[in-house]
């Protein structure tokens, strides 16, 4: 079978989006291409993000392909799929551009994810997967229509209803291969992710070594796979670090949730010409592990501060296990051999906003850089979102989206001051 | 002054402000000890280049003048293992000692051995990039003539005297011990030569074979290279200097397309279009060419050595440096494979990439510190050597 793999070309105007708006590499669809092509399927991923390509040049492309199956991604890339953007606005597009030019349309991303039968009204393709895609793709790539019933994790509509067949999927990370990217996707890719200490000398890439955090933060949208942490092989890892460097990579951005202390790959990072970015939780780390971080090439950290609470852990949530005092020490001690720390205050709804802005201001005169609090958006799926409304249903993202602009008349460090509704948003998308 | 080392995986260790480091302008040393010096000033560690062996091309010396913190120092004293060395060695001696009393080191990095005996205040590292013993051995198939006795001599005493001691890889540092006996635990380490990616990268390859290497080397073994030119699709294209310092040289056979010694940019640019790099070489503690010839993306051709088998694992094919009709078969494969050159490419330049300088330089640190915890510099001495006039010429 001969699969496209598409992302689109993302826009974000109007968006309540708080990501990173550079392209990222795709790796889900990286992933996918290759086991595809092991399981002696043809794959293509056009990426027309990274290329600056619209969506004529897309369906002209994807049509020249010729495949059976064209899978498109509803966010930016796993990196995004933390806090994607709520509307569906550029997928939809691209599904409209692409029907009848791409085969068995399928939508790979966190909206299916979360709300499959939403996803699969709004976007009109034929499957959606429910969380982590490139195993079920091999699945539904070897696969007649009449066998999806056998395909777990997938949502589909046939003969008038829709089928969503379990939950969201988790792949196994043991097995996924070390990645190859080609010389001119590389080239292409100048932005460093999170990286202030430097100007760019040369081209990065994003890699993963491991998925899944036992923590539930209040504002993460993949709660289905919440407690289940996976690493991938070490020599993976490297096979596919030693690969990005060969093509001239001079910075990577780890993109795991939680970027985990593993002294082993950090003896190997400090071993190699690379500096690197990454997400972690401080209280995870012990100030030897953090200097070892530091040594190891790290010039980029983002750690999750949810509002800090004088009492330390939440017994619920077991959010912040550290005390305030405990966590503002790690941050600092941190930055100490890492160029830049940011603590990345959420607002959650809860705590109190004179106790967080003042210790943002302790932080700010440590050298640790505090952004004002961004309000969390109640992603369905969410612990921000299930505490307020429950299980997410067909109108969680126009519900959760409406609640959002109406309750944060102000926002902070929002890219778009105005965020236009979602309705209005996606209106016309299709 | 030394401080605390912010660039080693374990814990703090102390590291010097300063390194008085010897070099020479023969072959690779020179190329490690530059990549080296970058690394150590982007580190926070200047340091001072004692250039022996004769007159540094205008090249070498733009690069040195390029990184922060290097004084350049140059003459012109012969190497220890060249004909005749001796007196040379003697006042280089000297003029080290008085260069460690004027520039107070922390450290004293030897790209060389016998020095390490001098009475330098500052603890000493010795990097063994190579020997004439373990050559002769390598080329000859037996041990040195009674005529290196003395060699061997300083060699050894210079070794007792280090407080570290480095080699490219662990075949050299066991080879050293065969010849000099054993270094004793802890004082040997092995670091890999390393090269900056940039400056060598794959281009779209054309068809030939290239080599590098002095031509008047019997180590290098391009007389073996001659030999199956003849039967290659392919011209096989060969750059390094066919003159020996003591102005005997060896031409290159007419079955090769000898090129003569370039310079590092058009070594690059030979290198990023050779599909093939063979070196089927006797001798080659570690093969700096091979590395840059890697990182060019070649699919390497290596004489079957441990030190190489050590360095390239997998990422490259080996054949027996007596074995022309070998060597001849495993060129020819890649001439007609497309694929496997292609793919043995890429997984040598995958290999290359873990050769940073970066890395090299954060394991000389973690020497350093050792040998800095080991022997902190001892007083100055109050009498300091007179200092006869070399006999080279000095630049400063």
């Amino acid at each position: 079978m001969k699969v496209a793999l598409v992302n689109p070309p993302w826009t974000f105007h109007g968006s309540v989006y708080l990501g990173c708006r550079e392209p990222h590499l795709p790796i889900e669809l990286g992933y996918a291409r290759a086991l595809l092509e092991r399981a002696g399927h043809e794959a293509a991923l056009v990426d027309a993000q990274a290329r600056g390509i619209d969506l004529i040049a897309l369906r002209a492309e994807v049509a020249a392909l010729r495949p059976d199956m064209t899978v498109i991604a509803t966010a930016p890339s796993y990196l995004s799929w933390r806090s994607p953007p709520p509307e569906l606005r550029v997928p939809m597009a691209a599904v409209a551009a692409l029907r009848g030019h791409g085969g068995l349309l399928v939508a790979v991303g966190p909206h299916g994810s979360a709300t499959p039968r939403a996803a699969l009204r709004k976007l009109g393709v034929d499957v959606i997967v429910l969380g982590e895609c490139e195993e079920i793709l091999v699945m539904l790539a070897g696969a007649t229509e009449s066998r999806f019933w056998q395909i777990p994790s997938i949502a589909y509509r046939r003969n008038g209803i829709d089928h969503v067949q379990g939950g969201p999927y988790a792949a196994c990370l043991r097995t996924l291969p070390a990645l190859r990217w080609d010389g001119a996707t590389i080239a292409r890719h100048v932005h460093h992710h999170h990286r202030f200490d430097a100007v760019p000398d040369g081209p990065s890439a994003e890699m993963e070594t491991s998925r899944g955090s036992p923590c539930r933060c209040a504002s993460c949208a993949r709660d289905g796979a919440r407690d289940r942490l996976r690493k991938r092989p070490l020599a993976t890892v490297l096979d596919e670090l030693d690969a990005l460097l060969a093509e001239g990579v001079r910075h990577v951005y780890f993109i795991d949730e939680r970027f985990l202390p593993d002294r082993a790959l950090l003896e190997e990072l400090w071993a190699r010409d690379v500096v690197f970015g990454v997400q972690l939780r401080i209280d995870s780390w012990s100030r030897e592990m953090l200097d070892l971080l530091g040594r190891a090439g790290c010039v980029s950290i983002e750690a999750s501060v949810e509002r800090p609470s004088i009492e330390g852990m939440d017994p619920l949530t077991r959010r912040c296990s550290a005390s305030t005092e405990e966590l503002t020490a790690l941050l600092v001690h941190a930055r100490r051999s890492v160029p830049f720390v940011q603590a990345n205050l959420s607002d959650a709804g809860s705590g109190d906003p004179a106790e967080t802005a003042s210790w943002r201001q302790r932080l700010l005169g440590l050298g640790v850089w505090a952004n004002e609090p961004v309000p969390a958006f109640p992603y369905p799926g969410s612990p921000a979102y299930t505490r307020r409304w429950g299980a997410p249903d067909d109108g969680a993202w126009e519900r959760a989206h409406a609640h959002y602009i109406a309750e944060h008349r102000t926002f902070g460090d929002l890219p778009d001051s105005r965020p236009l509704p979602l309705t209005e948003l996606e209106h016309g998308a299709r | 002054m030394a401080r605390v080392d912010r660039g080693s995986p374990g814990a703090a260790a102390p590291r010097p402000g300063r390194v008085l480091m010897t070099a020479d302008t023969q072959g690779g040393v020179w190329t490690v000890a530059i990549e080296l010096a970058l690394a150590l000033s982007r580190a926070g560690v200047a340091t001072v280049l004692a250039i022996m062996g004769g007159p540094l091309s205008p090249a070498a010396r733009a690069a040195a003048a390029a990184i922060p913190g290097l004084e350049l120092v140059e003459s012109a004293y012969r190497l220890e293992w060249m004909d005749d060395p001796w007196d040379d060695v003697a006042a280089a001696g000297d003029w080290l000692l008085d260069l460690e009393e004027r520039v107070r080191p922390d450290l004293v990095h030897l790209n060389g051995y016998c020095h390490a005996a001098l009475p330098f205040r500052a603890p000493r590292v010795v990097v063994a990039h190579a020997c004439v013993l373990s050559w002769w051995r390598a080329v000859h198939r037996r041990p040195a003539p009674v005529r290196y006795e003395r060699y061997r001599a300083r060699v050894a005493e210079g070794l007792r005297a280090a407080d570290a001691v480095v080699a490219p890889s662990a075949a050299m540092l066991s080879a050293l011990a065969g010849e000099y006996g054993a270094l004793g635990l802890g004082r040997g380490h092995v670091i890999p030569h390393a090269r900056d990616r940039r400056r060598f990268a794959p281009a779209p390859k054309e068809p030939f074979v290239f080599a590098a290497g002095r031509l008047w080397d019997e180590a290098k073994n391009l007389a073996a290279l001659e030999k199956v030119a003849p039967h290659l699709a392919w011209p096989v294209i060969v750059a390094g200097s066919d003159v020996a310092p003591g102005g005997v040289g060896r031409r290159a056979g007419e079955s090769l397309c000898s090129l003569g010694w370039v310079d590092e940019p058009e070594l690059a640019w030979w290198m990023s279009r050779a599909a093939i790099y063979a070196s089927p070489a006797r001798y080659a503690p570690f093969g700096m060419a091979t590395l840059e010839a890697a990182l060019s993306g070649c699919a390497l051709v290596l004489g079957d050595l441990p030190s190489l088998r050590e360095v390239w694992r997998d990422a490259a094919l080996y054949v027996p440096a007596d074995d022309a009709r070998a060597l001849h078969a495993a060129l020819d494969h890649l001439v007609r494979d497309a694929a496997r050159r292609e793919a043995l490419g890429a997984l040598a330049r995958r290999r290359a990439v873990r050769f940073s300088p970066r890395a090299m330089a954060r394991r000389y640190l973690d020497v350093y510190a050792v040998a800095l915890a080991a022997r902190p510099p001892a007083p100055r001495r109050v009498c300091p050597p007179s200092s006869p006039s070399p006999c080279g010429t000095p630049c400063e």
